[in-house]
């Protein structure tokens, strides 16, 4: 079931973007990524908005008065939050939707990646089955998996030769953990005005967990897995702060060193 | 609380989402087993070791390596040369082609060749005293006998196929349409040939001829060693095997099912059957039968006028082309218990291989 509703169709939409792209398997998958954005931007937006709401919220003089008062009772804290959240209109999962539906995309888009380019008779065979009709896969097969300097079917590396001395440069993970480090940054929300708001501390500590996280994880996926991968990565990355910035929400301050959100309050 | 997903609840996320993609194997994961026999012993290329196998009794001689390593993966069937190595290429991490003595299974090369940038799908073939190995990586390269490259030829794209010569030309099929013919005196491409789609599997020589189907669904026939198109035929689907020639006729399957049987000399098709499942291996002649294959795991004996001598059912799906001997019949199973299933001449079972 998900090979037929997810891994199929992606692998099919990537390669009808290749066949229009004039066979430039980079240039499909960043034109792919560009419309899994768009496609996903109502999300964002909803995501945005749900955060922001969230943020209101712990401004909001009966949250904070509620916080005080059930400080000790977890349990009563946790209703009167649930009540406050319903009568505001607010949906708490909001803001974690659209990112878990990016798990689901990034998992069907590495498996398309793979079944796409296809290394071994075994994976070329389950390709050739999984081509939709209006695909003229025999002309399509193989793909040209060259971009740049990179075969997007495996993990890249950039040969550097300094006299004698040569190593491989892994590019793409430095690009994707930067990147996504810079994403994670320009769109951390503010800190709590209250510090004794232990939710509100929370969220921003986990933010900042999430900055320092992501990056290291996708700079290891980038590291191990096809790069074709990584360079959905980076497009994604900055497709996104591009998206935050066009709906008003980066914070470029947070790139400035020793600017800790607390002093721009 | 409530509000935002707990760190130890994102790092669980973060850790399924490792797992799931790690689960979805690395981009040379399993393919089909590949096999080569002598009148004694056959040699299974079956993933993390090759094993010589004997061919009486069914066990296992020697297996190399000792111990299963993600370096070396073996699918490719070895080439056994004229001094009695196996040449094997491995579709693991590090590229290695490797030379093995055939009967003790020990390493022959002071170290194995690892030029090539990609993976070892085709076997490689001797000529002349010549190595010449097609790589994934789109190189053919050429190896004297004891692993010192001579030279390398680029072509297009990712090469699948074992090479064939005659006493002109090696001939070379890509999975970028094309069927090479390569002059090994000057080491350069005489003429190629658009097939309009992937050459997944070795050409076949016969009668100045030579012949090789593609994703194209068509079977195509080329004078040697000019190079002059002969004759092309349509099938249903895509072929991916090699044509059998047997006498005046050529054998071929398809993945829509079907088997033809055509006449060499001109292409016209004198008989045509739908079998069970997708043909990918391609037909082997065992005797006087025409042996084809199905992935629905059935093997089908035919005589040259298309009459059905036996057929079996085996489990597992059937991919690789059988090897066959004066006396025996072995055919790989993927996704079966059994590695290698020997058959005698009406298809009764002789014996079963499964590695320990």
């Amino acid at each position: 079931m998900w090979d037929l509703l997810i891994v199929t169709p992606l692998t099919n939409l990537l390669l009808w973007i290749y066949s229009l792209s004039g066979n430039n398997f980079g240039l499909a998958i960043i034109l792919f990524t560009i419309l899994i954005r768009l496609v996903t931007w109502p999300l964002t937006a909803q995501q945005l908005k749900g955060a922001q709401a969230l943020q209101e919220l712990q401004k909001d003089k009966e949250w904070q008065a509620i916080q005080k008062k059930y400080a000790k009772d977890r349990e009563k804290l946790a209703q009167e939050q649930m009540r406050l959240y319903k009568e505001r209109g607010i949906n708490p999962f909001g803001s974690c939707l659209p990112t878990l539906i990016q798990f689901p995309i990034l998992i069907g888009l590495y498996q398309s990646l793979v079944r796409a380019l296809a290394t071994t008779p075994y994976g070329l065979l389950q390709l050739g089955r999984s081509l939709y009709p209006f695909l003229n896969a025999a002309s399509l097969i193989p793909l040209n998996s060259r971009f740049l300097w990179m075969d997007l079917g495996r993990p890249e590396s950039l040969p550097i030769h300094l006299g004698s001395f040569s190593f491989g440069l892994p590019t793409l993970a430095i690009i994707v953990a930067v990147t996504t480090y810079l994403q994670s940054k320009l769109t951390m929300p503010p800190s709590p005005s209250d510090p004794q708001d232990a939710s509100a501390a929370q969220a921003a500590m986990m933010s900042q967990m999430m900055s320092i996280y992501m990056p290291l994880l996708l700079g290891y996926f980038a590291l191990t897995f096809p790069s074709g991968l990584s360079v959905y990565f980076i497009v994604s990355n900055l497709l996104g702060i591009v998206q935050y910035a066009m709906l008003g929400k980066v914070n470029w301050r947070t790139l400035l060193p020793g600017k800790s959100q607390k002093k721009q309050e | 609380m409530p509000v935002f997903p707990k760190p130890k609840i994102l790092l669980l996320l973060a850790f399924l989402l490792v797992l799931s993609l790690t689960a979805c194997a690395s981009p040379h994961s399993a393919t089909w087993a590949g096999v080569y026999a002598t009148e004694e012993v056959a040699y299974l290329s079956n993933g993390a070791h090759l094993f010589a196998i004997d061919l009486k009794s069914g066990t296992e001689r020697w297996r190399y390596p000792e111990k299963a390593t993600a370096a070396l993966q073996f699918y490719a069937p070895p080439l056994l040369t004229s001094d009695g190595q196996l040449i094997i290429g491995s579709a693991g991490s590090d590229n290695a082609l490797l030379s093995l003595d055939a009967q003790s299974g020990q390493e022959r090369w002071a170290s194995p060749f690892r030029g090539a940038k990609d993976h070892w799908i085709a076997s490689p073939m001797e000529h002349q005293g010549v190595i010449y190995a097609p790589n994934a990586d789109g190189h053919l390269y050429l190896l004297d006998l004891n692993g010192n490259l001579l030279s390398e030829k680029e072509m297009d794209k990712h090469l699948w196929a074992t090479p064939v010569a005659d006493e002109h030309y090696v001939y070379l099929a890509g999975l970028d349409h094309h069927l090479y013919a390569f002059d090994p005196q000057t080491r350069q491409v005489v003429w190629k040939a658009d097939l309009k789609g992937s050459i997944p599997s070795r050409p076949s020589l016969a009668n100045g001829l030579i012949l090789s189907g593609s994703f194209a669904s068509r079977l195509y026939a080329f004078e040697v060693p000019g190079g002059q198109a002969r004759w092309e035929a349509q099938t249903r689907g895509w072929i991916w095997g090699s044509p059998l020639v047997l006498g005046e006729n050529v054998y071929v399957g398809d993945l829509a099912a079907q088997i033809y049987a055509f006449r060499l000399n001109d292409g016209q098709l004198l008989w045509q059957k739908s079998v069970n499942g997708p043909v990918v291996a391609g037909p082997v002649a065992f005797g006087e039968t025409i042996i084809f294959l199905s992935e629905s795991g059935d093997l089908y004996a035919f005589d040259a006028q298309g009459n059905l001598r036996w057929q079996r059912k085996l489990g597992g799906a059937l991919y690789t082309p059988p090897a066959v001997t004066s006396q025996v019949l072995l055919v790989v199973p993927m996704q079966a218990q059994e590695a290698l299933i020997a058959l005698d001449a009406q298809g009764n079972l002789l014996w079963t291989f499964t590695p320990k």
